[in-house]
């Protein structure tokens, strides 16, 4: 039955376009309409959750915060990648944090979801950049009523994975101590240069 | 709602439209849920029923998609020989009374129902009209797959052929078999305690009330969607995090499977005897996490004081809960909101701090960093400029400042920008701060329900603005009520004017205001909730 109402209005969608396709000026008007709809993020927006656009799979359509360093039209389209800095020293973070945001903006390629297992909110809330927290291996190893009998591994490759997943991210990345490739994936994202 | 999970292969569905239409109704009359796609049905019914809600494999765990079904409707087609038919199992062991064509009978017995495809809305509707037989049905489904499927089934199977095992017991049963939380752990009674994000601090530092108070041996974890979360472990709480849709900026319809999949996972691993949310708005998709996690109590823990006629379609969401809790008001005499006659299990006002933990002022004063000596004022009004006089912060200092009085301005552990600052004011960042409330002479203040019984029951002179943005918390009720019975002043807009009289008066007779209110109040009832909370994990089923 709603297939059947689907049809219909597919149907006087294609009868109104063939008609007003008869008036004259009728495209030039279509390509203003168009132009101003494109310009305008409030319509992006509306159009593009009323009808959930390019949901399946990796990448397409993710409405997910990109941060303050971003701005302009088609931000829910710039690739989601997971950066994971589990295991990253404390006093190392802040400088992690700030390399993504450099990359982040020479390359406007990426939206970043940071993976941390400890508090550093407050230092990821300057960026404004999405945050996930897993259980640090110490938190685990020491509250036998956090853990199950598979382990803290298992637990963040499960994390990790139901993360990459959620956020339809383009790549799941460590951003540790040493991440040449992980630099080159994320300038790869961004325009080339000579 | 009735569903199914299966692969999206053509054989493991019906291949004809009628069949497809008499046992997944496409015309909206039932809630169909399908797991694992539908594409296969795309030629036979010119596409996907746009009455269904189809969720990809991956999108959500089979475990929560199948606790939250009545009816698991598994119909294939007709040419294909379903080898065994783990899905139905699993179905039967979430507690969906599984509906399905006849030939399976002579392998799940009476744990299912049988039907011919033109009978199945019959039997279902049959089903649902009488709750006695759909209870005798899903316990009889359970049993049977107990007796005849579950791990310990297959191990004395095994031991039947050659033996039992000689040690290690069941150390290497697969991990999602041994955290079904069947099997009670051993120890004290767990309390999970989820709070919504909010404006402020308030859902956050309520579960931090009840859960340093639970009774000894028993364990308290917190689930927040809080960037606050944090302060849980300053108080030697353990915490998850977990981002709301806000903080991600996605629509909640996608952030819905994400929510229940980490509570669901927090659960599985935490094994609570209680689940406690505190907020006013459950969200959407707790009644499925619920569902799948029915062992456990679940509280809804809710303040009053909501605004006149707002929100009352949220009260019907008691019904996902076992019971209610509702930590009280000082001021409910003013409540007009719809939790005000509504069924709850009710305590006194709670607090975090208990007045005897109040430290004195010259300690106060030296662990914040401030004078030891002359008045000092705290404006905890939020983000404000204070420069700016036409801000309710800026005409705040510029009134306190004119009456010589040293000023002191929160910075919220959550504050996205940074706080006020100027060479004559203090930044004061602390948790829980009112312990060293006695620092203060006077405080300028919002009237949400953690800062004004703090204040209160702490006898601080308080001159509350309430903040007239929130959406649901009736602020203005309670800083009205306060005022009328003279237990400290309140201004509804504050400008240096109009503030600087009420500030002198409260520098003045404050303190004898503020023990009015100290003789009306009951008392901390965090103790209470606690032990509310210790007694429901007695009913854990």
């Amino acid at each position: 039955m709603a297939q059947g109402k689907g049809m219909s209005a597919e149907r006087l969608a294609l009868a109104v376009v063939r008609r007003a396709r008869r008036v004259p000026k009728a495209e030039e008007a279509a390509l203003k309409v168009a132009t101003a709809l494109r310009g305008n993020q409030l319509a992006r927006t509306a159009v593009s959750r009323a009808f959930d656009m390019d949901l399946e799979g990796i990448g397409g359509t993710v409405f997910l915060d990109g941060g303050t360093l971003l701005a302009g039209q088609g931000l829910d389209n710039v690739p989601v990648v997971i950066l994971s800095l589990v295991g990253t020293p404390d006093d190392l973070v802040p400088e992690r944090l700030e390399e993504i945001g450099q990359e982040q903006l020479l390359t406007a390629g990426f939206r970043p979801v940071l993976v941390v297992d400890g508090d550093h909110f407050g230092a990821i809330r300057r960026y404004g950049w999405p945050v996930e927290l897993v259980l640090s291996e110490a938190q685990w190893d020491a509250d036998e009523s956090l853990r199950d009998e598979a382990g803290w591994e298992a637990y963040l490759v499960r994390r990790l994975q139901e993360i990459r997943r959620n956020y339809r991210a383009a790549a799941l990345l460590e951003f540790g101590p040493e991440h040449p490739w992980t630099l080159t994936y994320l300038r790869s994202l961004g325009p080339a240069t000579p | 709602m009735i569903g199914r999970h299966s692969r999206a292969s053509s054989q493991k569905w019906p291949s004809d439209a009628a069949t497809l239409k008499a046992v997944y109704p496409v015309d909206g009359s039932w809630d169909v849920r399908i797991l694992g796609g539908a594409d296969p049905v795309e030629r036979p019914l010119r596409g996907i029923p746009r009455a269904w809600t189809v969720t990809e494999f991956g999108e959500l765990s089979p475990r929560t998609f199948l606790h939250g079904l009545d009816f698991f409707v598994y119909y294939h087609d007709p040419r294909w020989v379903e080898a065994f038919g783990r899905t139905i199992l699993e179905a039967l062991a979430a507690g969906a009374v599984a509906v399905l064509p006849p030939h399976f009978e002579r392998l799940f017995g009476e744990a299912a129902v049988y039907a011919e495809p033109a009978q199945v809305r019959s039997v279902v509707e049959g089903l649902r009209a009488d709750r006695e037989a759909y209870v005798a049905q899903r316990d009889r489904a359970r049993d049977l797959v107990r007796d005849r499927f579950s791990y310990e089934a297959h191990v004395a199977r095994v031991a039947d052929l050659i033996g039992p095992p000689t040690a290690g017991g069941d150390a290497h049963a697969p991990a999602s078999a041994r955290h079904t939380a069947v099997v009670r752990r051993p120890g004290g009674p767990r309390i999970l305690l989820m709070s919504s994000n909010g404006a402020g601090m308030g859902h956050l530092t309520r579960l931090f009330s009840y859960a340093t108070r639970l009774e000894e041996g028993a364990r308290a974890h917190i689930v927040s969607l809080s960037q606050a979360a944090p302060l849980a472990g300053r108080l030697g709480l353990s915490y998850e995090y977990l981002p709301s849709a806000k903080a991600l900026g996605m629509p909640p319809g996608r952030w819905r499977p994400i929510f229940q999949d980490r509570v669901g996972d927090a659960i599985n691993r935490f094994d609570p005897d209680v689940v406690v949310f505190d907020g006013t708005w459950p969200y959407g998709g707790m009644e499925e996490i619920r569902a799948a996690h029915p062992e456990a109590h679940w509280t809804w823990s809710r303040r009053g004081m909501w605004r006149e006629s707002r929100n009352s379609e949220q009260l019907a969401k008691a019904a996902w809960f076992d019971s209610v809790l509702e930590p009280g008001d000082l001021a409910a005499a003013y409540d007009r909101g719809a939790t005000a006659t509504a069924d709850a299990h009710r305590v006194g006002p709670v607090t975090l701090v208990d007045t005897a933990e109040l430290e004195p002022r010259e300690q106060a004063r030296a662990a914040l960093g401030l004078p030891a000596d002359g008045p000092l004022a705290l404006v905890s009004l939020g983000a404000g400029n204070i420069n700016d006089t036409t801000s309710e912060v800026g005409a705040a200092i510029h009134a306190l400042t004119g009456l010589g009085v040293g000023v002191c301005v929160t910075v919220p552990d959550i504050a996205t920008a940074g706080a006020a600052a100027g060479e004559d004011i203090h930044l004061v960042r602390d948790y829980p701060l009112s312990r060293r409330y006695a620092a203060f002479d006077v405080v300028v203040s919002a009237a949400g329900y953690n800062s004004f019984h703090e204040l209160l029951r702490m006898g601080v002179p308080s001159l509350f603005v309430p903040n007239t943005e929130t959406s649901l918390d009736d602020q203005e009720a309670r800083a009205r009520f306060a005022a009328d019975h003279g237990w400290a002043h309140q201004l509804p807009q504050l400008s240096v004017e109009t503030a600087t009289p009420l500030l002198e008066d409260l520098l003045e007779r404050g303190h004898s205001m503020a023990e009015l209110a100290q003789a009306a109040d009951p008392g901390n009832g965090a103790l209470a909730a606690a032990q509310f909370l210790t007694e429901q994990a007695g009913r854990r089923s």
